[in-house]
C-alpha cells in the first residue's frame, strides 16, 4: 500500500482548524462589519419616523386643508391633526395636546393639496444642511367615504 | 489472521494513501459550501442609501396619487408609461412624467428656477409605470423609480393591486 506523509488525523484535526478558523473569522466580520451611525443615517432614521407619522395620520384623515406653513388633517369624527413649519422646524399637535417636534434644522419646506385631487396631500422639506437629502413624497386620505 | 498494516486497534499508523488524501480534499471541499454561505450570510446588511430612500418615497408619492385619483374616477385606470424624467430637463424634449406634473404648483414639472435644491435632489430620477390585468377584476400596477448609484443603475419598485369594474355585457335585444 502506498504511504503518505501526514496521517489521516493530522489532515482530519487540520479540517477541524480551517472550520473553525472560518467561522470565528465570520463572527467577527459579523460583529465589527457595522458601519458607524452617520450625521446622514440619523436623519433617514427621523425620516423614517416622521413618513410612519404622517401615513398613519393621513390614513385616518377624511379631509386635509393647507395654509401657508400648515397642513390641518381632520379625521372622520372631526379631530383635528395639525402640522406646522415654523422656524426650521417641524411640529405636530393632536386637539389639545402639546406640540411634538418631529425634525428641525430644515432651510424650507411646504404642503400641497389641490381641490383637482382632494385626497392626496404632497409634503417636501428642504433641509439646512446643502449634502442632506431632501424630504418629498405625498400620502392619499383614506378616511371618511371611499 | 491480521493485515500487517493495520494496527490493533482502529486506523492504519503512519502516512495515509493517495486515496485518502484525495478523499478528504474532497470533504474539505464539500465542508468550504456551508462555510461560503456562512460566512455571506454573516455579512451586515447594507445601509440603505440617500438615494435609495429618497426613491421610495417617490415611488410612494405615485402610488398614493394613483389611488387619489381612481378615489376621483373609480373607473380611471393608471396606464402604462415608458422610463420619463420627474422634472424638465435642460434639453426640454423628454416630457415630464404625468405622476409629476403639477409639482408643487408647475403644471409642466417642476424647474430648476422654481426650487433648485428640490429641482437637483429630484433630477437623477426616473419614473415607469407598468400594469397588467390579472384574473378576479384586479389591476396590477408596478412603480418603478430609476436612478444611477456609484456607476450602477438601480431601481427602486413598489407594487399595488388595484380593483376594476367588470366589462358591462352586450344586451342583444331581439325581434
Amino acid at each position: 500500500m502506498t504511504r503518505g506523509t501526514g496521517s489521516l488525523e493530522t489532515i482530519l484535526g487540520l479540517v477541524f482548524v480551517v472550520m473553525l478558523g472560518a467561522t470565528a473569522l465570520s463572527v467577527y466580520q459579523f460583529m465589527a462589519g457595522q458601519p458607524p451611525a452617520t450625521a446622514s443615517t440619523e436623519l433617514l432614521r427621523t425620516y423614517h419616523r416622521l413618513f410612519e407619522r404622517l401615513r398613519a395620520d393621513c390614513r385616518e384623515a377624511a379631509t386635509a386643508r393647507v395654509t401657508q406653513d400648515a397642513l390641518v388633517l381632520t379625521g372622520p369624527r372631526g379631530l383635528h391633526l395639525t402640522y406646522l413649519l415654523r422656524d426650521g422646524a417641524l411640529t405636530r399637535q393632536s386637539g389639545a395636546d402639546p406640540a411634538q417636534t418631529l425634525l428641525t434644522g430644515l432651510h424650507s419646506g411646504g404642503f400641497v393639496h389641490t381641490d383637482h385631487e382632494p385626497k392626496l396631500v404632497s409634503i417636501w422639506l428642504i433641509p439646512a444642511d446643502s449634502f442632506a437629502p431632501p424630504f418629498f413624497t405625498s400620502f392619499a386620505l383614506r378616511g371618511g367615504p371611499w | 489472521m491480521r493485515c500487517p498494516d493495520l494496527p490493533a486497534r482502529g486506523w492504519p499508523r503512519g502516512g495515509t494513501s493517495l486515496f485518502e488524501l484525495l478523499l478528504v480534499a474532497c470533504l474539505l471541499s464539500l465542508s468550504l459550501a456551508p462555510l461560503f454561505y456562512v460566512v455571506k450570510l454573516s455579512r451586515p446588511p447594507e445601509r440603505e442609501s440617500e438615494m435609495e430612500f429618497t426613491a421610495t418615497l417617490l415611488a410612494h408619492h405615485v402610488l398614493e396619487k394613483i389611488l387619489a385619483r381612481q378615489h376621483a374616477s373609480p373607473d380611471t385606470l393608471p396606464s402604462m408609461t415608458t422610463e420619463e424624467p420627474i422634472v424638465v430637463t435642460p434639453e426640454g424634449f423628454r416630457v415630464v412624467s404625468e405622476y409629476f406634473r403639477p409639482l408643487l404648483g408647475k403644471d409642466l414639472g417642476l424647474e430648476e428656477v422654481d426650487n433648485p435644491k428640490l429641482y437637483w435632489a429630484l433630477k437623477p430620477f426616473t419614473c415607469q409605470v407598468d400594469t397588467y390585468y390579472l384574473d378576479d377584476y384586479l389591476y396590477k400596477v408596478i412603480v418603478y423609480i430609476g436612478y444611477e448609484e456609484a456607476g450602477r443603475k438601480k431601481r427602486v419598485f413598489l407594487e399595488r393591486l388595484l380593483a376594476h369594474q367588470p366589462p358591462q355585457p352586450i344586451l342583444e335585444i331581439g325581434p
